[in-house]
């Protein structure tokens, strides 16, 4: 009897020192070395936000990190949706919730906040799922070169915006032009605090061609090139605006993206 | 030696049964599973020319006593509620809707579960608003061992102003000037009412396993406790205007 106590004691001691050891690693082991990349690519990370969503900022803080090491490969737009969005038709300069907002959340199936979608082939994931997919979708090539250059005209208050385009193989996706803007200084949730002045940057503001954008079809090494121009409205500053263009595909995803500010 | 080692059984047994749990904390106090909460806290912050927003607090905590993966599972009885914790993301819960996340806790840590009801910015001065959400929590490998809890957020006197307390084995509400109680079982359970300066004001013993007693209490604010003489199965507040 005696002895049989001694082993159940045992017994329950040697599992609970093995189950409070399992998930610990050695220093060493906890951290994995992130290897510089060259990116091949320009990449489009559509982050999903809300001025209400106290976790929010954290996601701001880190496309601000990936912007800084990926440079003009990385070209993010906040989109303002859902219920931690603010939406006031009176204030839209305070207020950041577009229409297209909740139709672009709907599509992804937003439930969370923040959450991203990358290159539309990756998402919606949270900020701590960023990294990996971000990484890996600037090593991968493109047969697609775009740019783009958007002039404000003073006189018909219009932005002006040509894009041009040219493929290395044949294809058809879609062109979507955005206008974003950075510097608004609006409310912002942040955690437990309201902060009345935050600085929201690269702010999805306006479609120019749909909210889904318009059919492309390019032939190998032909270039194409597509004229807009869209009312720039009152409350945007014109110093703040970019115009971001990209062609993607439903099923394969953002084939390329490019971003230029509003001169 | 005998009882060396039955010491250490006793002690291991003990360790893994605490290491089980899982608890809601507010104010520094354990809400047992099962029972109501109510919450007043309520954050306003004016921003116009967009208006006001309140922002209700639940305040309450997860508290867990082992290392683990957890789901928080939330049901919206009334308004859309916000729950920011766990996983760092924040979801939105719709009256009628039941959400659930899941997130790691660390051994013996404690974790405001950021439940909060959001009016959003509204032209509204003082709105009287309430929202009720149930929250049930469990271990991702123990999903028997539930722990729930029916938090009420409001701003509403009609609603705070008795701190109605259900647990499993009592029932307080206030009706008519009269404090109505029912037990689950019949016992010695005497009621003790304190000013909010600590000064015991009333105490009188509630008969049978349900009845009302009439509270002779000047205006203010008072805090009760029912006691049975083993445990303190009821405590809240009473706002006497």
């Amino acid at each position: 009897m005696r002895t049989r106590i001694y082993s159940i004691a045992a017994i329950l001691l040697a599992a609970s020192s093995f189950l409070s050891s399992c998930d610990e690693k050695e220093q060493d082991q906890r951290y994995e070395e992130m290897t510089e990349i060259t990116p091949q690519r320009n990449v489009l990370l559509e982050e999903f936000t809300g001025q209400m969503c106290p976790n929010c900022p954290k996601a701001h803080q880190a496309v601000a990190g990936f912007k800084q090491q990926y440079g003009e490969h990385l070209i993010a737009v906040s989109i303002h949706a859902g219920r931690f969005a603010v939406e006031n038709e009176d204030y839209p300069q305070l207020a950041l919730l577009r229409p297209e907002g909740n139709t672009y959340a709907d599509k992804w199936g937003i439930s969370a906040y923040p959450s991203g979608v990358i290159n539309r082939r990756q998402g919606p994931l949270s900020v701590d799922d960023w990294v990996n997919p971000l990484r890996a979708e600037l090593l991968r090539t493109t047969p697609l070169q775009i740019t783009a250059q958007a002039q404000y005209d003073e006189a018909s208050g219009k932005v002006q915006i040509t894009v041009d385009m040219e493929s290395s193989v044949a294809l058809s996706g879609k062109l979507q032009i955005w206008v974003t803007e950075s510097n608004i200084v609006a409310s912002q949730q942040d955690g437990t605090v309201l902060l009345p002045e935050y600085t929201h940057n690269h702010v999805f503001q306006a479609c120019v061609n749909g909210t889904w954008g318009e059919d492309v079809e390019m032939t190998s090494s032909v270039p194409l090139q597509k004229k807009y121009e869209i009312a720039k409205k009152d409350y945007w500053k014109r110093e703040n605006l970019s115009v971001v263009a990209f062609v993607y595909h439903e099923t394969e995803g953002v084939i390329h993206v490019t971003e230029c500010p509003v001169i | 030696m005998k009882k060396i080692f039955t010491s250490i059984l006793f002690a291991c047994c003990s360790l893994i049964s605490m290491a089980q749990q899982l608890s809601f904390v507010a104010d520094g106090k354990t809400l047992e599973s099962g029972s109501k909460y109510i919450s007043d806290k309520v954050e306003i912050s004016p921003l116009p020319p967009l208006g006001t927003k309140y922002l209700f607090d639940s305040g309450v905590s997860l508290k867990a006593e082992k290392e683990g993966n957890v789901i928080v599972s939330l049901e919206s009885k009334a308004g859309d509620i916000e729950f920011c914790s766990l996983d760092g993301s924040c979801i939105n819960v719709a009256p009628g809707e039941t959400k659930e996340k899941k997130g790691a806790v660390k051994a013996a840590s404690e974790q405001d579960l950021l439940i909060h009801y959001n009016t959003g910015f509204i032209p509204e001065e003082n709105p009287v608003r309430t929202a009720e959400v149930v929250i049930t929590a469990w271990y991702e490998d123990a999903p028997e061992e539930k722990i729930s809890l029916n938090i009420v957020m409001s701003n509403d006197p009609q609603v705070t102003a008795i701190e109605a307390v259900e647990t499993a084995s009592a029932h307080i509400t206030f009706a008519d000037g009269s404090l109505v109680y029912q037990f689950a079982k019949a016992g010695q359970h005497t009621l003790s009412v304190y000013s909010l300066s600590g000064e015991k004001v009333m105490q009188q013993v509630l008969e049978g396993e349900s009845g009302k007693i009439f509270l002779p209490l000047h205006q203010g604010v008072y805090v009760y406790t029912v006691n049975d003489g083993t445990a303190c199965p009821a405590k809240g507040k009473i706002l006497v205007k």
